[in-house]
């Protein structure tokens, strides 16, 4: 070969090169095949789709239809990306007008397909993520709070931490979703609303003090904060997908799209490696989501902030009992403060007894809603005084997170299998619940005396005849210790459906509620009851029943060992007029984490016209959480 | 309160008031002290769907409530006091706390100020925090507590 050969063999060559570099864009464009990226699932969760219905059609969850670019883009995400395509390879705009402005997530994970694109200034957008400063995420759980249904099972959100770990949390921005609620309907209609999903569901962003004012201050809630470990490039992602969602609205359902759902979705879209909504169907109780990012090792640190009731419990066990009451005629009265019984204490012991007095104020106003000019008053005397004691130490030592965390409790739902005898006939029953936790459950990770359990199935068989025993909708128990500063009344609301072990053993319907006191004697807790009862069906007379009297009872839950005991009177107040009694024993021992040994004893007597009918069953068996 | 919470929603330090009563619309330095407990129903909201309500949905959208910009080195101080009054009394009047900690944060007071910053706080609870105040006659009395004192004044600017 010639030298004049090699040059134009290297010409043509470099030319071929050149074309290559400048067809290039156009060459990676054609060879990104449009109609497969558009089902790329990474495309699916920036656009929030999900299968619905019957068939099981894909379509987006987000409501508002400036979330689309296409007109179809609801649908079609095919259609969405062509139309992202076409204005995302747009140059030349003027500030914040771009579509990348609006949908950065989208443009940043598309860019990747499409590396000739230019970016377009968009200086809103860089002054949010400049303010929200984010370099690591952390999933906040604020722990149930029995009083109120639709918070039962908790809640999730997450904030948005910085990089300098010194720097106060309060001030760290927190993302939230929750159901966007007429604040004039009453709590009835909320919890119909959110569970038939009759608001829409916002995303929002706010700083972290203002959900701690909320949860801790407000409704004395327990906070766990887990740190997860998506990378500063995930972060930045799950901050552009934010920015996305703005003044835009998704779906809100109660069981299976809320709050913890979506923030899986707004995860799941931050990141290619993250597909936590795929284990989601049929519903997310916000601990299972927190289980599930666990299990896919996305959780780093754990901490746990406890509440100001939590604190000041704990509080109280740092005082003795002089100090206590001391801390009472203060809170009732300060005129106190002035006497000598307070004067004679050293200055550390005067600030620890004004700490918690004003701490049971507060209460007061809070949880008991006696806000008054007089206790607001009363707060701020106290704190002046307290201003005066020129001591700044931390005076009462930290709360101690529990053992056990929320989340490493017993599993959600349970199936049960029990055999005894009912009325020396044996029976053998299978049992299914799907959520949550009852009185005799393994405690460790659930709240003290708080029952909640939904759809709890009993079917029974007995001696050879198989029926539904017993079908339980909802069925709550609160049973709250009153002490010095706390006064909580215990109550429980049962409805469903059950039959007696006495003659009479139709299935009726029934709605059951109650309410009274409790108190704590050692690990032990008493509580009694004032309690109505209305029964429908053919087991009684004139086809129904209301009746009202006492049940009493005593729990124990320990680690190893659960006990409750009940026992009902109830007389009858209309329909039917037999005296309804029980008495029962529930008792359970712990095998696993998520296995449980119970045995169960109960005498049921029936009266009327001096006749008693009574019959006793006994069962044991196995309890498996899943 | 959840309305007042939201509607007090301005966080980006771009559209703070400097001024002690705040433009009209704001809602600045009007916080008080133990506000009496919420109806009810606004109780039941927070609790129940951990709703929201109200248009402030993303609090730090800067401009929407028509505040002006405020300059100066105090800026978004009015608005960390409005919305943690409660906390701040108590923490001031115990001389320590995590909300007191984050108002140093805001303020900029840096780690060999800290025990003074707490200290001036503490002196002058009465002045920041009687029945009368409003978050925005604190924040006057703050920047007093501040001036009088040799090593805090620097951070008035």
């Amino acid at each position: 070969m010639n030298v004049l050969t090699f040059c134009v063999r290297t010409f043509f060559i470099f030319l071929l090169f050149l074309r290559s570099v400048f067809s290039s864009a156009d060459d990676k464009q054609t060879s990104v095949d449009v109609n497969d990226l558009g089902w790329h699932k990474q495309w699916l969760h920036l656009l929030h789709y999900r299968p619905h219905g019957i068939f099981l059609n894909r379509k987006s969850e987000n409501d508002t239809p400036a979330f689309f670019l296409a007109e179809d883009g609801k649908e079609n995400p095919v259609a969405e990306l062509k139309a992202a395509i076409e204005l995302f390879s747009q140059t030349g705009l003027a500030d914040n007008v771009s579509a990348q402005c609006q949908f950065p997530a989208r443009y940043y994970w598309l860019k990747s397909f499409f590396p000739h694109w230019q970016d377009q200034p968009c200086s809103e957008l860089s002054e949010f993520e400049r303010e929200l400063d984010a370099y690591k995420l952390t999933l906040i759980f604020p722990a149930s709070y029995l009083n109120s249904p639709s918070s039962m099972y908790g809640h999730t959100l997450v904030r948005l931490d910085r990089s300098d770990d010194s720097k106060s949390k309060l001030l760290s921005y927190s993302v939230n979703f929750a159901a966007n609620a007429d604040p004039t309907d009453n709590e009835l209609v909320f919890s119909y609303k959110g569970l038939a999903g009759g608001y829409p569901g916002v995303v929002s962003v706010l700083p972290y003090y203002v959900k701690v004012n909320e949860y801790s201050h407000l409704e004395y809630r327990d906070v766990w904060e887990y740190e997860l470990n998506l990378n500063k490039a995930e972060v930045d992602q799950f901050v552009r997908h934010i920015w996305e969602t703005k003044d835009t609205e998704f779906d809100y359902f109660f069981f299976d799209e809320n709050c913890s759902y979506r923030l899986l979705g707004l995860l799941d879209a931050a990141s290619e490696r993250i597909d936590v909504t795929d284990d989601f169907n049929l519903m997310a109780v916000p601990v299972d989501t927190i289980r599930k990012l666990d299990e896919r090792d996305l959780i780093t640190k754990v901490e746990y902030r406890p509440s100001a009731a939590t604190q000041m419990q704990h509080k109280l066990t740092q005082l003795d009992s002089d100090q206590l009451q001391l801390a009472r005629r203060i809170a009732d009265d300060p005129e106190v403060l002035k006497g000598v019984e307070f004067q004679r204490l050293a200055d550390a012991e005067k600030a620890r007894v004004l700490e918690v007095a004003v701490s049971y104020v507060r209460y007061l106003v809070v949880k008991k809603k006696q806000g008054s000019p007089e206790l607001r008053k009363r707060s701020l005397t106290l704190l002046s005084a307290r201003s005066k004691i020129p001591l700044q130490d931390k005076l009462f030592e930290d709360v101690q997170a529990p053992e056990i965390r929320d989340d490493k409790g017993h599993q959600t739902h349970k199936v049960a299998l029990m055999a005894g005898e009912q009325d020396e006939e044996s029976y053998v029953e299978l049992r299914g619940r799907v959520a949550y936790h009852d009185l005799t459950d393994l405690p460790a990770g659930y709240v003290q005396g708080a029952q909640i359990q939904m759809g709890d199935l009993h079917v029974r068989n007995l001696d050879g005849d198989t029926r539904l025993q017993k079908f339980s909708v909802i069925d709550v128990f609160s049973v709250s210790p009153r002490n010095e500063f706390q006064q909580p009344i215990s109550w429980r609301v049962q409805t469903g459906w059950d039959r007696l072990i006495t003659i009479n053993d139709d299935l009726f319907a029934h709605l059951d509620v109650g309410f009274g006191y409790s108190y704590a004697l050692g690990r032990i807790q008493l509580y009694g009851l004032a309690e109505t009862r209305l029964k429908a069906g053919e087991a009684f007379e004139d086809d129904y029943q209301w009746s009202a009297g006492t049940h009493l009872g005593g729990l124990y839950q320990g680690k190893a060992l659960q006990l409750h005991m009940q026992g009902n009177w109830l007389p009858s107040l209309a329909g039917d007029d037999s005296l309804y009694r029980d008495i029962s024993l529930e008792v359970g021992a712990r095998l696993t984490d998520n296995l449980q040994l119970r045995v169960e004893a109960e005498r049921q007597l029936l009266s009327r016209d001096g006749a008693v009918a009574g019959a006793t069953s006994v069962g044991a068996g196995v309890h498996w959480y899943f | 309160m959840k309305k007042v919470i939201a509607g007090a929603m301005l966080v980006a330090t771009s559209s703070m008031a400097f001024a002690s009563n705040g433009p009209a619309g704001c809602g600045l330095g009007t916080a008080v002290i133990f506000k009496d407990a919420n109806e009810w129903h606004e109780h039941v909201l927070a609790a129940t769907t951990n709703g929201t309500s109200g248009n402030q949905t993303f609090g730090m959208t800067s401009g929407t409530l028509g505040c002006e910009a405020a300059n100066g080195p105090l800026a978004g101080v009015q608005t960390f006091m409005d919305n943690n009054m409660d906390q701040l009394a108590i923490d001031t009047a115990n001389g320590q706390g995590e909300t007191l900690d984050a108002l140093a944060e805001v303020i900029g007071v840096e780690a060999q100020d800290a025990a003074a910053f707490r200290t001036a706080m503490q002196s002058n609870f009465d002045s920041m925090f009687s029945a009368e105040a409003t978050s925005a006659t604190a924040y006057e009395a703050l920047q007093q507590a501040m001036s009088a004192d040799v090593e805090l004044k620097k951070y008035l600017g």
